[in-house]
């Protein structure tokens, strides 16, 4: 039993949080490529570029808690990719490729809003102000990018529809 | 060099493979619900694991019926994500203890939740563009389910957040 406040709980979640955005950066060029759909491809982008955002926004938050942010690896995010990167590989090429990816990216969407709202009332519980404002940015960014993932979808399908 | 086989072709074995995936999401959800509602103290919350645990039962009814239909069987496909998911949870039952492990374990089962609001959120979606109006109803209901238990658990989450701060 190592974690026994709130402030552990907080810090190992977040480092948590920490190693899933390293493994989504390097994850996304890969649906980047993959992409047949330059909306999909578009919107991917966006989101690395975001991603990159939410990394330095922990960092300063690993900055204020004077702890550092490296030293575990989360398993969630890993399973969670792998799966992805199998669905990717299984699907042809094209538009069942790329309603794959995103069903796939949402999963990973979810399970960031899912880790952000808890660290952010965690912060909120413990006066950290400051910290919890830098997450609620990061957890706005990531419903954004699910409900664009979401639209994305919809429209490659009316396309498919009117290809056929 | 690792073979590509492109076993999904279409839409609708893109939908018959995520609704597998589910099953077995599912399936392991059942047991790892048992596993978390032992290892917590706070009896609403224990009370919220065991009810989903429940409604878990039947969402996987519902996603068997589905499959029967369509794929004319309900086999698995193992769901290596949620795998994952449930072992950070067990994870934190060895990490934390009392109040603490009931936050803890709160956010485990967030993670849980909100992986299958997104899988059935992506899996209903194709439902509606297969124009399979039932299962797009069907998986509508869990969706709303799944999305009730993690409203609930963030109602309990803010009254144990409360008193994990006051632990010494």
């Amino acid at each position: 039993m190592s974690v026994d406040n709130l402030e552990k709980l907080l810090i190992e979640e977040l480092k948590d949080l920490y190693s899933a955005e390293t493994q989504i950066t390097k994850a996304l060029p890969k649906l980047v490529k993959a992409s047949s759909s330059t909306e999909l491809r578009n919107a991917f982008e966006h989101h690395l570029k975001e991603t990159e955002g939410h990394v330095r926004r922990l960092d300063q938050i690993f900055e204020i808690l004077g702890q550092s942010p490296k030293g575990k690896t989360c398993d969630g995010m890993k399973g969670v990719l792998s799966e992805g990167a199998e669905s990717m590989h299984e699907a042809q090429k094209g538009n069942v490729r790329d309603e794959a990816m995103i069903s796939a990216a949402q999963r990973v969407e979810h399970y960031e809003m899912a880790g952000y709202g808890s660290v952010r009332s965690y912060a909120e519980r413990l006066g950290q102000t400051t910290i919890a404002q830098l997450l609620q940015e990061t957890l706005d960014e990531e419903k954004a990018a699910d409900k664009k993932l979401t639209e994305v979808a919809r429209k490659l399908n009316t396309h498919a529809r009117h290809a056929a | 060099m690792k073979l590509l086989i492109e076993k999904i072709q279409n839409l609708r074995t893109l939908y018959i493979d995520q609704a597998r995936l589910l099953l077995s999401a599912e399936q392991q959800i059942v047991d790892g619900l048992e596993k978390m509602a032992d290892a917590v103290t706070d009896e609403q919350l224990q009370q919220a694991f065991r009810s989903h645990r429940q409604e878990s039962k039947v969402h996987i009814t519902r996603i068997e019926r589905i499959l029967n239909h369509t794929a004319g069987d309900a086999d698995e496909k193992k769901c290596k994500a949620v795998s994952s998911l449930i072992g950070e949870g067990n994870e934190l039952i060895q990490e934390c203890d009392g109040t603490l492990r009931d936050v803890a374990l709160i956010a485990a089962a967030q993670r849980i939740e909100h992986y299958e609001m997104a899988a059935y959120g992506a899996l209903r979606n194709f439902a509606q563009m297969l124009g399979l109006k039932g299962d797009a109803e069907a998986l509508d209901q869990t969706l709303h389910e799944e999305g009730d238990a993690d409203d609930l658990l963030t109602g309990i989450s803010d009254r144990l957040n409360h008193a994990a701060m006051l632990l010494p």
